[in-house]
């Protein structure tokens, strides 16, 4: 800064000036000054009405931690975590307590709109005029029915992301069904976590997230996952994470694996900073070392017939030494793959130390239970399969899959069955309908697409602008952005410009920008809502948002525009939805099916749910115990299982074990063989394949979710801008800041808090730096979730929007987005 | 001294003073009432007392030195500054004005103060202390200036200019005491701070009364020749604490004191190192104590020093963050803003406004 | 009466900084008003980094630095209850409290925003206040810094006043999960997902505080200051901290 430029670091513009004018009135605002040149007493408050506590549960992130709403004369002013509720137990992330910023967002949209400027980009202003319900449901309901009419009911897309329960999100199936459409709904899971999803699928066949009991652990292995900044459910690790590494005999052991340094990897036992992408080599590298020296969990497992331990680095095994219990292919992964997988070869992948990589996979061997986990650090890169399946496999090695201090699955609600079946309403055309030759837009379950995903939606522009498989007409979204968070997101701009979009966020988002219509839901504090748990610790429990106060504007929950749409599309399908009713009857059906299962905490009904906001039921109904599985006979796990009944409810594959060598897999080789060119002889195995980095840079480009990360609706609220990233931020950064290295930024002469522009093949973005030694000298890291270009005043411009620059690119098994594969360049700007 | 020049030249200086004083007031009240405080660029980050400050301080310690400097003459009886001290008084209490206008547009609730600083009775707080001590300066001044000044021919003024000079002292000191005092500031933290204080306010002081008897011209003007042979070893000692400070923090390792590397690092310290020791040149030999010119500039390059050393004394001393960890990492960073500069400006052409009209209107001479 | 004090367990603290949002909206603090903070530190090169935090309240110092500075008692030390509060009716606002804090835990309200656009111009201020959020709690106390401030003062975190003043008389501890003392524990210990905060008597032998802080042999920060705070931080093993040896060689 030059001497005159710091004598006067003047903020006076004409701008300012002009603002200054018209703003005296507000000079109170601005603060203090002359009006305290007449000092005035402050004298308290009148005393406060009644305080009112309702049941809700948080918004902020899947983990649904139940929370208690403090309303006061008309005013939501605290939100504390429930203390009878599971997963809150009275705790909060720092997320929760922001809740209340949320309901009261200036920037929120006050009842439904209508777009009036016809064209659609960042810059051009909606110019949205508000209407009335019936003319934003009879918009809706009119352009459904005329697709109906022209036989293209299946270029009506609806796409969802964070959908709660069976009250918005269960809705949508039956709705798609009634219609016609394979694309209602297409859920945002690819962009998600699906990598995991699919990992467990191919090897222990079920197709979902895994329950943990941590408690009861001592050893957890982290690859990518950031149990104390994001891994859900949040709250609740945090509390497990007080007792095992503060109360709990023997303390948990912990290793982090991750990209750059966090807290949970500065609060580990140990930290390991690998390469991005490299994760399955460090687990097959632990594989490795843990059947060399002899501590896989042979009651598990299984043994060689004579008890002596055959596997020698770089040496083959004849299958028929060994018996394997509930694992299959063991011996065959070791003879195709894992003999060459030594720590010292890991240590050349992945930057290691090899002296680490060994105690890791010593101390993971040794000490029992222990449980090996991931997510999206893992597993969004090309070879995301093959690092969730190795990773995952740790776990059988050591018999932790459904032992006490291991890792399970999650039991659903006893949710009654709706008043109305989906069957008794559909006319001919639902039933063979025209609609029914066509694929899924997103090509989701098509070998032209992604045969094994469970969904495509990263897709679904690229595929519309091709008009391969055919273009849409109309799409809605519900809880989900991809406009914003979606890799080569400007693509989504594109598509957007062409279709008829219709947005139920209550915020001015990126969607709602490039929206024609906005059906405006309540806020989550506004609503009646069921949510089932995410994957907790097993056994069941459904929680329900009860409104804390009556609905600040014109908003209409999302379930309730659903069905009042439904009622206006022709034909028995708007009978089905009549029948229906509304909102507050799905969540009574639900709640009947609590009579026959009433939770623990007595809630039995639609009152009682209401009352206590969550109702489960304990325990989880099976356990694996040294190599036997038990099912829970009411007062112990004592019922012996048998083979049938264990490949029926928990490992649900082919052949009922654990499918280290995975038949899914095998049985769609030729496709996976043709489409990405893997040896048909080892694609069915975990191994070691190379990622494909994308992007064309030099450095990798990782862009996590923060512990103030709130799924997007985090980004308005100006306390979460204040308090981003503690760790490399400032107060007053001008943005979210980019991790770079001091070897890096040394290099380009960036120095700390300079702008600089990260460059891909796709475009360029620009950040500020923050030059930091916790960051590996190879990668980039800027958090996503504030560079946003709508969604509210404070929200816009906090960041840099980094899906401009990453390339859109999927596993090709689990059709899991490749988001943090990005390579870059960077630059002074 | 001419009778007929000198009324001439206080009212155009009057005049300058009243001008620049409405102009910068109307632009720092129009800025203060469309931002408030956040006109200024301090912040909780610790950069809590800014250019407003140490315009108040560097004014306030140099109006108790320039009364000191009386009291040297009607007090204490050196002959050198019997002739000054009518004019040292006047100047005095014309920095007192600015030094508190400063304050009280940097103050939160400056009304507030007149009355909860006397009556609440802190007596742990040094700067209670100081506000008791400033009452009562601040009455000497006014009783001085109304029974002395004001009258032509009025004789010494006796018991009040004691009772004032006690007080200046005790102004200087309990001043320092608040920044002495804070054990988890090194920087500060220091006995021979308050001392270093009182040297600089009594050179400042000094300099701002030989500098207004130059400009009077006449005997004046050779009075202050004649008086400045002491500013030559207050010089010296001013620039022996700088030294030592300096030396000592920069060998020194405790938190907090790093920051003198980036004092001395800085072109405007060794300025204000070169300007005191021209100034000590200058006072130092009968000659140059001779030239009104070399005398003026000498008191110039003095005032100049010592701004910039009160400057660097109390931001300085901030810019090391107490426990902001990641927050603010490395040194504060603080400019002062368009508005505190304008303020500075603001309290100089109230001080030099009530000067110019005292020495219009007074016999601030002999 | 009680002598307030807190209990932060480092090796617990997960750094998530909840303790620093649920005191913001408790408080209804400015974004960045952080009465409660988590610092960060980190040091080491690459890939040996070497990442610590810890949570910061008010300290409520037994001799506290800010209650001598302060020249019109506005801040002052309550026996009852040992916390160091501020009377917004008699803050001048000169900052002399801030600059003799040596834990940078005071705020001065008339300062630029964090964040723009600025909350106080988005939900301006009635009655003289800085600010009022539509979110705004019931609490109100201006001669204890409770509340939402009028414009010129500084304040700090106040251990909760309003909760915990309130709290049944001779408990030991204020624990968010004995169902008496709920609502009554500071949010910051409330809310604390890994339970790393405790708050209790420092006076009363019995309490929970003085245990963990004799156990696991808690430390005062800053201790050569002599400010001698009332919170007191666990780390797990050797306790690395070294006392002032005005404390452990009293004559």
């Amino acid at each position: 800064m030059g001497i005159t430029d710091s004598i006067f670091k003047s903020r006076l513009t004409r701008r300012r000036f002009l603002q200054a004018t018209a703003a005296t009135g507000t000079a109170a605002a601005a603060g203090g000054g002359l009006q305290t040149l007449a000092p005035a007493e402050v004298k308290a408050q009148p005393a406060a009405g009644q305080t009112k506590i309702t049941k809700s549960i948080c918004h902020q992130c899947p983990a649904r931690c139940g929370i208690d709403v403090y309303t006061t004369d008309g005013r939501v002013h605290a939100i504390w975590g429930s203390t009878e509720h599971p997963i809150s137990n009275g705790k909060l992330c720092p997320k929760g307590p922001l809740g209340t910023y949320i309901l009261y967002d200036p920037d929120r949209f006050k009842g439904p709109m209508k777009r009036t400027n016809p064209k659609k980009g960042r810059d051009e202003d909606p110019k949205f005029v508000p209407i009335s319900w019936d003319e934003a449901l009879n918009t809706v309901a009119a352009r459904l029915n005329a697709l109906r009419e022209k036989n293209e009911s299946h270029r009506f897309a609806l796409l969802f992301g964070r959908g709660w329960g069976a009250s918005c999100a269960g809705l949508l199936g039956t709705f798609g069904a009634l219609y016609g459409s394979p694309n209602v709904p297409i859920n945002h899971s690819s962009m998600c976590s699906d990598g995991s999803v699919l990992a467990k699928q191919c090897t222990d066949g079920n197709a979902s997230y895994s329950a943990y009991d941590y408690r009861n652990a001592n050893m957890l292995l982290m690859f990518g996952a950031n149990f104390l900044e994001s891994f859900r459910p949040y709250n609740n690790n945090m509390q497990v994470w007080g007792y095992i590494r503060g109360e709990k005999t023997p303390k948990t052991r912990v290793t982090a694996v991750d990209v750059h340094m966090n807290t949970l990897l500065a609060a580990s036992d140990r930290a390991l900073l690998v390469k991005p992408g490299t994760d399955g080599a460090l687990a097959l590298a632990i594989a490795h070392v843990i059947l060399t020296e002899g501590l896989w969990e042979k009651s598990f497992v299984g043994d060689f017939k004579d008890g002596v331990n055959r596997f020698r680095t770089g040496q083959t095994v004849d299958p028929k030494d060994f018996n394997e219990k509930w694992v299959k292919g063991l011996v065959e992964w070791w003879n195709i793959e894992l003999k060459d997988r030594t720590p010292a070869w890991a240590a050349g992948v992945t930057t290691l130390y090899e002296r680490d990589i060994v105690a890791t996979a010593r101390e993971f061997g040794t000490t029992r239970p222990a449980i090996a986990l991931f997510e999206r650090g893992a597993h969004t890169h090309s070879n995301g399969i093959f690092n969730g399946m190795a990773i995952h496999t740790l776990n059988a090695l050591v018999g932790s899959l459904y032992a006490k201090g291991g890792l399970m699955y999650q039991m659903g609600p006893a949710y009654g069955p709706l008043p109305v079946k989906e069957d008794d309403y559909k006319d001919e055309y639902a039933k063979s309908g025209p609609w029914k030759q066509f694929p899924r837009v997103d090509l989701k379950g098509h070998p032209d697409g992604y045969l094994l995903a469970k969904n495509m939606s990263q897709e679904i522009p690229k595929n519309h602008l091709s008009g391969k498989p055919y273009k849409l007409d109309t799409v809605m979204f519900y809880l989900t952005n991809p406009v914003f968070s979606a890799p080569n997101a400007p693509q989504w701009e594109e598509m957007l410009k062409e279709v008829f979009v219709i947005e139920t966020s209550p915020f001015p988002s990126e969607t709602a920008w490039m929206a024609d219509l906005v059906l405006p839901d309540h806020t989550y504090l506004e609503r009646l809502q069921d949510a089932p748990t995410y994957p907790f610790q097993g056994w069941p429990l459904a929680q329900l948002r009860v409104p804390a106060i009556k609905p600040l504007y014109d908003t209409k929950y999302f379930g309730d525009t659903l069905i009042e749409i439904g009622k206006r599309i022709k034909g028995p399908m708007g009978e089905y939805y009549k029948a229906l009713g509304n909102n507050e009857n799905v969540i009574r059906a639900l709640a009947k099916g609590f009579e026959s299962a009433p939770g623990d905490n007595g809630v039995k009904d639609f009152e009682s749910w209401k009352e206590k906001g969550v109702w489960y039921r304990k325990p989880y109904l099976w356990r694996q115990v040294n190599g036997e599985f038990f099912e829970w006979d009411g007062k112990g796990y004592n019922k012996p299982m048998k083979p049938e009944e264990v490949k029926e409810k928990l490992l649900k594959t082919e052949s009922g074990k654990f499918e280290i060598r995975s038949s899914y897999l095998e049985h769609k080789a030729d496709w996976i063989a043709a489409k990405t060119g893997r040896d048909k002889n080892k694609l069915m195995f975990p191994i070691w394949e190379e990622p494909k980095y994308t992007g064309g840079g030099d450095l990798h480009f990782v862009t996590p979710k923060t512990a103030l990360h709130a799924e997007g609706r985090g980004a308005n609220i100006p306390t979460v801008i204040a308090l981003f990233q503690p760790t490399v931020g400032g107060r007053g950064a001008k943005r979210a800041l980019c991790e770079i290295h001091p070897s890096v930024a040394n290099a380009k002469g960036i120095r700390d808090g300079d702008k600089i522009r990260i460059k891909s093949e796709l475009g360029q973005i620009e950040a500020y730096a923050a030059v930091t030694e916790l960051t590996r000298p190879d990668t980039l890291v800027l958090p996503f979730e504030y560079g946003h270009w709508a969604h509210g005043r404070w929200a816009k411009g906090a960041g840099s929007h980094v899906n401009t620059v990453v390339v859109n690119q999927s596993d090709r098994v689990t059709g899991m987005a490749n988001y943090y594969t990005a390579k870059v360049t960077v630059e002074k700007a | 001294m001419s009778a007929a020049t000198l009324p001439r030249a206080g009212s155009a200086g009057f005049a300058i003073g009243v001008v620049g004083f409405l102009v910068t007031g109307a632009w720092v009240i129009w800025q203060l009432m469309t931002q408030g405080h956040a006109a200024y660029n301090t912040t909780s980050n610790g950069l809590m007392w800014g250019l407003p400050i140490v315009t108040y301080d560097f004014l306030l310690m140099s109006s108790c030195g320039a009364a000191l400097t009386a009291a040297l003459g009607i007090v204490f009886g050196v002959k050198d500054f019997e002739p000054l001290a009518r004019r040292a008084t006047w100047i005095a209490l014309a920095l007192l004005v600015g030094g508190v206008l400063a304050l009280f547009l940097e103050l939160g609730n400056p009304i507030r103060s007149l009355y909860a600083i006397p009556l609440n009775f802190q007596v742990k707080a040094p700067l209670f202390w100081k506000v008791l001590a400033v009452g009562v300066y601040a009455l000497c001044l006014l009783l001085m200036a109304a029974n002395w000044i004001a009258k032509r021919d009025a004789g010494k003024p006796g018991g009040v200019a004691t009772i004032g000079a006690i007080a200046a002292l005790a102004v200087v000191f309990t001043g320092a005491l608040m920044f002495a005092t804070l054990s988890m500031r090194p920087f500060w933290h220091s006995g021979e701070v308050p001392v270093m204080i009182l040297v600089e306010a009594l050179l400042g002081g000094m300099a701002f009364t030989l500098l207004a008897a130059q400009l009077a011209g006449g005997t004046d003007a050779q009075a202050a020749g004649h008086a400045a042979r002491w500013v030559a070893p207050l010089a010296f000692l001013t620039l022996l604490f700088v030294a030592g400070r300096a030396i000592v923090g920069l060998a020194s390792n405790l938190d907090g004191l790093q920051v003198w590397n980036k004092v001395v690092g800085s072109v405007w310290f060794w300025i204000e190192i070169a300007f005191l020791v021209v100034a000590l040149w200058l006072t130092a030999t009968a000659a140059n104590r001779a030239s009104g010119g070399m005398q003026t500039l000498a008191m110039i390059l003095v005032i100049v020093a010592l701004a910039i050393g009160k400057y660097e004394f109390v931001i300085a001393g901030q810019l090391v963050p107490l426990f902001k960890g990641s927050w603010v990492h490395g040194l504060i960073r603080y400019a002062p803003s368009a508005t505190e500069w304008v303020l500075a400006a603001m309290s100089a052409f109230l001080a030099y406004a009530v000067y110019a009209f005292g020495a219009s209107r007074f016999r601030l001479g002999g | 009466m009680a002598k307030w004090g807190m209990v932060i367990d480092l090796d617990k603290c997960t750094g998530c900084q909840a303790c620093t949002t649920a005191c913001a909206m408790e408080n209804n603090r400015l974004p960045g008003e952080n009465w409660q903070d988590v610092l960060f530190y980190h040091e080491g090169k690459y890939p040996n980094v070497n990442m610590k935090w810890f949570p910061r309240p008010c300290m409520h110092c037994e001799n506290p630095s800010c209650v001598s500075a302060c020249p019109t008692k506005a801040t002052y030390k309550d026996p009852d209850g040992g916390y160091v509060l501020i009377d917004w009716n008699k803050c001048i606002g000169c900052k002399a409290c801030m600059v003799a804090c040596p834990y940078g835990v005071r705020f001065y309200t008339d300062e630029k925003p964090l964040v723009q656009p600025d909350v106080r111009s988005v939900f301006p201020g009635k009655g003289g206040r800085t600010w009022d959020p539509p979110y705004r709690a019931p609490q109100d106390d201006p001669t204890r810094g409770v509340g939402i401030q009028p414009h010129g003062v500084v304040s700090k975190c106040t251990f909760c006043y309003h909760k915990t003043s309130t709290a049944p008389k001779g408990v030991a501890d204020l624990d968010e999960d004995d169902p008496k003392t709920k609502e009554h524990t500071p949010a910051c210990v409330r809310v604390c997902p890994p339970k790393a905060r405790y708050f209790g008597d420092l006076d009363n032998p019995a309490s929970k505080v003085n245990k963990l802080i004799a156990d696991k042999r808690g430390v005062r920060l800053l201790d050569h200051t002599g400010n001698k705070p009332q919170v007191y931080y666990l780390s797990g093993g050797a306790g690395p901290a070294v006392p002032s040896s005005r404390e452990t060689n009293k004559a």
